[in-house]
């Protein structure tokens, strides 16, 4: 509702008034996370849109100092140059790719700020290719070869960045949940040489140490990252849509195919070392954002198998993936078990379809001997119970 | 046909102990397998987690398919062996009614019987032999099943092995069989099978021929009067009017005789009369 708008306006007004921060362009210099937090730091703080949802802008500064950007302040990625600030519009959003105050530790020679735009380049390169615009500092809406999309070519049912990612708390568990080795006796001999900013008291806060051994941690433990089941009910989120994937000329019996075979069921009982949908179509060694589509010679998934012998081609991938070594790293491709990936994981047998029309037989014959066993047998039971209690006259 | 009853004999031997240590073993195998293999089949299911759960997860319930499933298959050979070794020691002569299970053309006219009977299109039960013909079905229907098992779950146990030899697509095929003969398997052994030996009005909650090997006489006349009458007319020396099986194996051998067979059959020797018989009863009672 409009009027609530106003009146959320009217209320920050305020808090500003009572906070006594005047409204005027704030110095980018002084600009800090406390500024933010004068308003964002209440647990009301929050509007109420025409549709009847409501979002609220509350930041929990301790969660947020846990979580995996706890070291990035609020303007390295929201474009807030006063307070208080103008709502947010298109123009001014979030923009995942943008730089931030930190520096790439891998280049700290030169300084160079760290950024994902590396990340969202490589993703506007994949099957999941995005167009939708991020203005501000990055203002390039093109098909990823310079080539300008126009606005009714962009495929916004693609994901963006928050539709696979949020913004995680660090957590130290191992895999099987169990908590690591105490961070006081970890990091003791850490902290001993890098003590870190000092707090108001003058004690180090060893935040350096600290956030360094979560940074890492987060990222080797498998149980800190999305789990199996949780990837394959992401990706199914839209793959599982059978009207959007028809629309774009995918296939729409992707993820039922898949909860067909062992990886899923293994999944599906809580193993966390099967293969998921990541598994196989992101070439090992590569980022996830770097998914190509299967008729691409560089996919994970690019299968190339000489029709008339049968025979592996040198261009082919798939086994690289099947071969994994932590997933069936005693697979040969010079033997002829490459035959095992003649498997297609998302085929549904039919009998059309001339490599499976013979599954399609077999299961229809199994289906129809089960059937009618089993029925004819439950019959003959009846039968025999209605004549047990029904007996011929004189026995 | 004998017409005469028996009251001193109350129980009957049935299996020996080898038959019933198969049985045995084939029972818990093949419950451990079904146990550890339909959850996995049915990975959807609230109960198949919880089944999961309490095999310990779905590697130790792979682990324990795969041991019992092993066993199974080594149980079929076992017993495939004592068949074999046990027609050798009777020469083959005794096939039709002992060690070999096999359909004949009796079962289908008691079939054909039976259908009728229970369509009220009869009133009279068929009198079946030492294995009807639902044992016979349960016997053959086992003996098919561990066949299927036994290749199809080597298949994919082994699939890098199997693909070196046969296409892929026969891991599937494969897993289909598999998974499909699972489903059969168990509907009829629970379904059919219990309803038979179990469940029925006549043995609830429990029969123990499984067990102790020998059937109650009421069971015997219930289910298997012929073979009652053969084996009581047996025991008391009685020569039955009708050639056994292994009287009509013989005579198909034996070279053809004139028609003076038939008239030296019905001999003083080769007949019996019911005085004589009261008469042998009343020195039993003697005794």
């Amino acid at each position: 509702m409009l009027y609530k708008t106003v009146l959320g306006l009217m209320f920050v007004a305020c808090l500003v008034l009572a906070r006594g921060v005047s409204a005027q362009v704030v110095d980018e210099a002084n600009f800090t996370k406390d500024d933010c937090l004068k308003c964002h730091g209440y647990k009301e703080m929050g509007i109420s849109r025409k549709n009847g949802s409501t979002k609220y802008f509350f930041v929990d500064p301790q969660l947020f100092d846990r979580s995996v950007h706890g070291n990035v302040s609020c303007k390295d990625c929201h474009q807030i140059r006063d307070i208080p600030h103008t709502p947010v519009t298109e123009t001014t959003r979030v923009f995942c790719g943008r730089e931030c105050h930190l520096v790439e530790p891998s280049q700290a020679d030169t300084r160079t700020a760290f950024s994902h735009n590396a990340i969202y380049r490589t993703f506007k390169g994949s099957v999941h290719k995005r167009g939708e615009v991020y203005t501000g500092d990055f203002n390039e809406e093109d098909s990823g070869n310079g080539i300008p999309i126009s606005p009714e070519d962009r495929n916004t049912d693609a994901p963006a960045c928050k539709y696979c990612h949020i913004n995680p708390l660090f957590n130290t568990r191992n895999d099987d949940g169990s908590r690591a080795m105490p961070e006081q006796d970890l990091l003791a001999r850490c902290k001993a040489c890098h003590p870190g900013p000092l707090l108001d008291d003058g004690t180090p806060s060893f935040r350096f140490a600290n956030r360094f051994y979560m940074h890492v941690t987060h990222r080797l433990q498998r149980s800190t990252k999305r789990s199996p089941e949780g990837i394959v009910n992401l990706c199914g989120s839209c793959h599982a849509d059978k009207e959007l994937m028809a629309k774009h000329n995918v296939r729409t019996d992707i993820v039922d195919t898949y909860k067909k075979t062992f990886h899923w069921k293994a999944i599906r009982f809580g193993h966390k070392g099967t293969a998921h949908c990541l598994s196989c179509h992101v070439m090992p060694g590569h980022s996830v954002h770097d998914i190509l589509p299967r008729k691409d010679k560089a996919s994970s998934v690019y299968k190339s198998i000489n029709p008339r012998t049968g025979d592996m081609n040198k261009d082919d991938n798939l086994h690289k993936v099947c071969g994994q070594d932590f997933c069936h790293p005693t697979l040969k491709m010079e033997e002829k078990n490459y035959e095992l990936h003649r498997l297609n994981l998302h085929l549904k047998p039919s009998l059309s379809d001339p490599s499976t029309a013979l599954e399609f037989v077999v299961e229809e014959i199994f289906y129809w001997l089960c059937t009618i066993t089993v029925m004819q047998l439950c019959a003959w039971m009846l039968l025999e119970l209605v004549r047990r209690f029904f007996p011929p006259k004189g026995h | 046909m004998s017409q005469h009853t028996y009251e001193e004999e109350e129980y009957f031997p049935r299996f020996t102990f080898s038959q019933r240590l198969f049985h045995m073993v084939l029972l818990t195998t093949f419950s451990l397998v079904a146990i550890t293999g339909l959850p996995q089949k049915y990975v959807y299911t609230k109960w198949a987690y919880f089944l999961n759960q309490l095999w310990g997860g779905i590697h130790t319930a792979r682990v324990i398919h795969r041991i019992a499933g092993v066993l199974l298959v080594f149980d079929f050979f076992a017993h495939s062996a004592y068949l074999i070794y046990r027609l050798r020691a009777e020469k083959w002569k005794s096939y039709y009614r002992d060690y070999i299970l096999l359909p004949n053309p009796n079962d289908g006219h008691n079939l054909v019987g039976w259908v009728k009977y229970l369509l009220y299109m009869s009133d009279e039960r068929p009198e079946q032999d030492k294995y009807c013909w639902k044992e016979k079905f349960d016997y053959w229907a086992v003996y098919w099943g561990c066949v299927m098992f036994g290749v199809t779950g080597p298949m994919l146990w082994f699939p890098h092995l199997i693909t070196q030899y046969l296409p892929a697509y026969a891991i599937n095929i494969g897993y289909i069989i598999h998974t499909d003969e699972a489903i059969l398997a168990v509907a009829v052994i629970f379904l059919w099978h219990f309803y038979n030996v179990h469940m029925g009005p006549e043995k609830f909650p429990m029969g123990t021929v499984w067990y102790t090997g020998y059937l109650d006489k009421e069971s015997m006349v219930e289910e298997h009067l012929m073979y009652y009458r053969a084996v009581m007319d047996d025991r008391h020396g009685i020569v039955s009017d009708e050639p056994t099986p292994e009287d009509a194996v013989a005579a198909e051998e034996a070279p053809v005789e004139s028609d003076s067979y038939v008239e030296d059959a019905a001999s003083e020797e080769d007949v019996y009369e019911e005085d004589d018989y009261e008469e042998e009863e009343d020195e039993d009672d003697d005794l």
